[in-house]
């Protein structure tokens, strides 16, 4: 449903003209969506946005960079949706202290690039790297090829401004590489999807850019051996940066494990002597430039479905065997050998039905898994399925949680699976 | 105490005088208060049974590990009593392929480490009290430690845990699966939470494989000022050891005079302990690039440890830092805030001239790597000036930290002693935001009331509170 009139004189009083839109594409390069969509420029004008949210009944829903599905919108109400667009400015780099402090809109491409400059890295690896914010980042704790390297999103996460559903702003953490000061709030809004506020300012941990890259690819006829290569490597090799298991589920079958080396220049060398010195019964190997294999690194297809799971790495081998049993053929999979976070991509946005995903739950009891449609604006992601079950007790937390940050319940209702 | 014997039996509660007053406080000695009674329940449901008795009489209760905390956490609430975990010391689990341990959270911090050992593993966090205190303690107050500078606080190692939560209900939260459980991160706001939203009774921890190689090396200055600029030149340089560690001269004196000797060059007004590890070649280019910045910023000497053994002596003198400060003085004030690490070579001679100002002794040891300063000073509580100066000397040096952009804790925790303090950093709408959070938890407020948050009032029977930096007037 779209907002009322009222609704849009209102915004339009409080950010101007010209920041109120029918269509999302006016702030983004996204697909439209029917709904109002306002684009603040301060924290104050989001603050207002949420209070005329609140006095005109009306869900808001924040986009950042669009890059996650707009998942379990409730479409009975008229929807406000918050573009961060303009909110997208880097408001400290403290370069000597490796630490970031930015608004939310800000683009993960355009962070990386300022801060590469001074050799620092923005430590994510999100699924749509081009076009993914750093606040939807952060909301959605966006996991990529670089967790077991350098931490999880919540663990680069230092201080948070955000906006809560009652239009209240709230700080938590601070501009400091240790803090204990306070409940932890900044990893309680990581990974919450929106529902208890939004972030209108983030500080971050950056880390040192490695000095030398490279990757090195074994490949192998079997599933089943690119899984035993991998382990022996990760037992044998604790300092790879990142290992997968790269396949696509077709016939013939074809797998490859992936080895990404960087550090110190004679770290690499010494770390690729010591990996080609192991016995992995590969087929052939080559050594590739640090970003080949480019579906490591961003995980999400551009059309399609995408299904992530995630299981206890040892379990990494009962996954792929469950997989090629279980699923339609053709699927491309990138397993994290040493997280047990898998990736599945297929171009058919029907690739996937909720009896496979059901059942793909029961045997594996994923405690991590999500399916995002891009190609198709309609499919709201399904977590329900195969979300595991939280015991009762966890869910009435969360539940009061997001009754205490937002009472009047506007912020992306129908989100999680939690209904208030 | 009926209902606890009940439930416990007659050995596992105290109740005598002489029993309750080992629980008045913990290791910051200023605020006092005695439990009405402790229980020493060995499994999550007797801990459970334990808390519904509490909520059932509307007794408030207290978790604590070893009571070694340095913000009086453990204290009980006036009328309440303590919940000791020491009992439940069970490691569970230690899944080798995965990397993970599943222990009872009154296990003691090095003991984890030492049992895991064999497999070639290790649990990282390392706080100084690590030979005491318990895991338990070390989630509830998110402990650091000296190696916690590459390998993460103890929240970058909590998978996943079960608690008894304030209402008696046991809840698993977190997930021991990367990318995370379902909803919300109820254990990340858990970590750190000080006892005062559940009462954490089983942890899922991350273990770390052994370093292939280990370097540590010892670097003398003949200023302060010195010390910490080579600090913020290895950060700005983007080397990141396992740690780095500043100890200054008067920290120097009293462990070289005491069990922890180290071998410490008598001649230093600053030393700066690095450790580097990981694979062989990526420590010595970082030794090499580490070396050149303290000859750059002029150091006077650069010792290296020549094995293992050389390695834990100078560890030694650093874990036993504030052991060997007990003994200049009767009291030790040891204080605990962060700076930015580019801040260092401002903050710490202000932080000396705030304390001669004042007439105070001064001695600073701290986690230089990431800015977590430790100013502690040695006084004598029985001297009521004495302790003024004391609690003006710690007003100053958080505001100082504070001004550079830096936090009021950065490892110890709020508890009662910083209470005073939440409102330089935080804004009402803050704290407001803070205090529903904990309502969702803990709406009667019966597991550790008074704590992290300022609540006027709220313990006024705990003396003297008027002593303490940052009290309620
Ligand atoms: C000499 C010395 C050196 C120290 N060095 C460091 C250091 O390097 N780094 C550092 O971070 N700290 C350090 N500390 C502080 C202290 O050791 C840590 O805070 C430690 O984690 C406390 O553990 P504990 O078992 O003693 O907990 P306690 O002091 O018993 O309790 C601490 C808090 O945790 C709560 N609690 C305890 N157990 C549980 C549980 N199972 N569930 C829920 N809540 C619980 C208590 O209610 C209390 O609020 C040091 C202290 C001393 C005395």
């Amino acid at each position: 449903m779209i907002a009322g009139r009222d609704t849009r004189t209102a915004l339009r009083s409080l950010v101007g003209d010209e920041y109120v839109a029918d269509d999302l594409a006016t702030f983004s390069d996204v697909h439209p969506a029917s709904a109002v969509v306002v684009a603040p420029a301060t924290t104050e004008e989001v603050q207002g946005v949420m209070r005329i949210a609140v006095g005109a009944g009306a869900a808001v829903v924040p986009v950042g960079g669009d890059a996650a599905p707009r998942c379990g919108s409730d479409d009975s109400r008229p929807t406000i949706l918050v573009s961060l667009s303009r909110l997208d400015a880097i408001v400290e780099h403290a370069v000597d202290d490796l630490v970031l402090t930015v608004q939310p809109g800000l683009r993960f491409a355009d962070a990386r690039d300022a801060v590469g400059e001074h050799g620092q890295v923005v430590p994510f690896s999100p699924p749509h790297a081009e076009r993914a914010t750093l606040g939807g980042i952060v909301a959605c704790a966006a996991e990529g090829a670089v967790l077991s390297a350098y931490g999880s999103v919540r663990d680069q996460v230092l201080g948070m401004e955000v906006v809560h559903g009652d239009g209240r702003v709230s700080h938590s953490g601070g501009r400091v590489v240790k803090n204990v000061t306070g409940y932890d709030l900044c990893r309680l809004y990581t990974g919450s999807h929106g529902v208890l506020g939004i972030i209108t300012e983030l500080t971050l941990r950056l880390r040192p850019d490695e000095r030398s890259a490279c990757r090195l690819r074994w490949r192998f006829d079997r599933l089943e051996d690119a899984w035993e290569a991998a382990r022996t490597l990760h037992h044998a090799q604790p300092y790879l940066f990142a290992l997968h298991v790269v396949s696509s589920l077709g016939e013939p079958p074809n797998a490859a494990v992936v080895a990404t080396l960087r550090g110190e220049e004679d770290l690499v060398e010494a770390l690729g002597d010591a990996c080609w010195a192991l016995d992995l019964a590969a087929g052939e190997r080559d050594v590739l430039a640090p970003d080949a294999v480019g579906e490591i690194d961003d995980s999400a297809p551009r059309t399609g479905t995408h299904l992530r799971l995630g299981v206890l790495p040892g379990a990494g081998d009962h996954l792929l065997q469950i997989l090629r049993r279980r699923l339609p053929p053709g699927a491309d999979v990138v397993l994290d050998a040493r997280t047990g976070i898998c990736d599945l991509r297929h171009e058919d946005p029907a690739w996937l039905d909720p009896v496979e995903e059901a059942a793909l739950g029961v045997d594996l009891e994923p405690l991590h898994a999500q399916v995002d449609r891009p190609s198709d604006p309609g499919f709201h992601e399904r977590r329900l399925a195969l979300f595991p079950s939280t015991r009762p007790g966890g869910a009435n937390i969360m539940r009061t949680l997001m009754t205490a940050l937002d009472p009047h319940h506007v912020l992306n209702p129908g989100r999680y699976e939690v209904t208030r | 105490m009926q209902e606890l014997e009940r439930l416990l039996g007659r050995e596992r509660c105290l109740s005598g005088p002489g029993q309750l007053v080992a629980y008045e406080c913990d290791a910051l000695t200023h605020f006092k208060s005695v439990p009405v009674a402790v229980a020493l329940p060995q499994t999550t449901e007797e801990v459970q049974e334990v808390v519904r008795a509490c909520v059932r009489l509307g007794v408030p209760f207290t978790p604590r590990g070893a009571g070694t905390g340095l913000s009086g956490g453990a204290i009980p609430a006036p009328g309440g009593i303590v919940i000791e975990l020491s009992l439940m010391k069970s490691i569970l689990v230690v899944d080798v392929e995965n990397r993970l341990a599943v222990v009872q959270p009154g296990v003691v911090n090095a003991h984890l480490s030492t049992e895991v050992g064999e497999h070639g593993l290790a649990y990282a966090p390392d706080p100084s009290s690590q030979i005491v205190c318990t895991l338990g303690g070390n989630v509830a107050e998110n402990s650091g430690g000296p190696h916690c500078l590459k390998h993460g606080a103890t929240t970058n190692h909590i998978l996943a845990m079960r608690c008894v939560m304030p209402d008696g209900e046991i809840m698993d939260l977190g997930s021991p699966v990367a990318g995370g459980s379902a909803g919300l991160d109820l254990r990340g706001v858990m970590l750190g939470s000080e006892g005062t939203l559940g009462i954490v009774t089983e942890i899922t921890c991350r273990l770390v494989p052994m370093p292939e190689r280990v370097e540590t090396l010892l670097a003398t200055f003949d200023t302060m000022a010195a010390a910490c600029s080579s600090v913020s030149k290895i950060i700005a340089a983007g080397i990141i050891p396992s740690a780095l560690e500043a100890l200054d001269d008067r920290t120097i004196a009293a462990v070289e005079a005491s069990v922890f000797r180290a071998g410490y060059p008598a001649d230093a007004t600053a030393v700066i302990l690095v450790e580097l590890d990981g694979h062989p070649a990526q420590v010595a280019a970082e030794r090499r690039r580490i070396e050149a910045i303290f000859q750059d910023v002029g150091a006077i000497g650069i010792e290296a440890a020549k094995d293992a053994d050389h390695a834990q002596a100078l560890w030694k003198g650093r874990k036993g830092a504030f052991g060997a400060m007990g003994r200049l003085a009767p009291d030790l004030y040891v204080q605990d805030a962060v700076v930015p690490r580019s801040k260092l070579p401002e903050v710490l001679p202000r932080i000396g001239e705030i304390c001669d100002e004042l007439g105070l002794q001064l001695a600073n040891v701290f986690h230089a790597g990431e800015g977590n300063l430790h100013p502690n000073i040695s006084y004598d509580g029985r001297n009521a000036q004495e302790v003024e100066r004391v609690v003006e000397a710690g007003r100053r040096i958080i505001d100082l930290c504070l001004s550079v952009g830096g936090a009021l804790s950065g490892e110890h925790g709020i508890g009662l002693e910083k209470q005073g303090f939440m409102h330089l950093v935080f804004s009402a709408d803050d704290l407001e935001t803070m205090s529903r959070v904990r309502a969702a938890f803990n709406p009667g407020e019966l597991l550790n009331p008074g704590k992290v948050l300022p609540t006027p009032g709220a313990c006024a029977e705990v003396k003297p509170l008027h002593q303490l930096p940052g009290a309620p007037s």
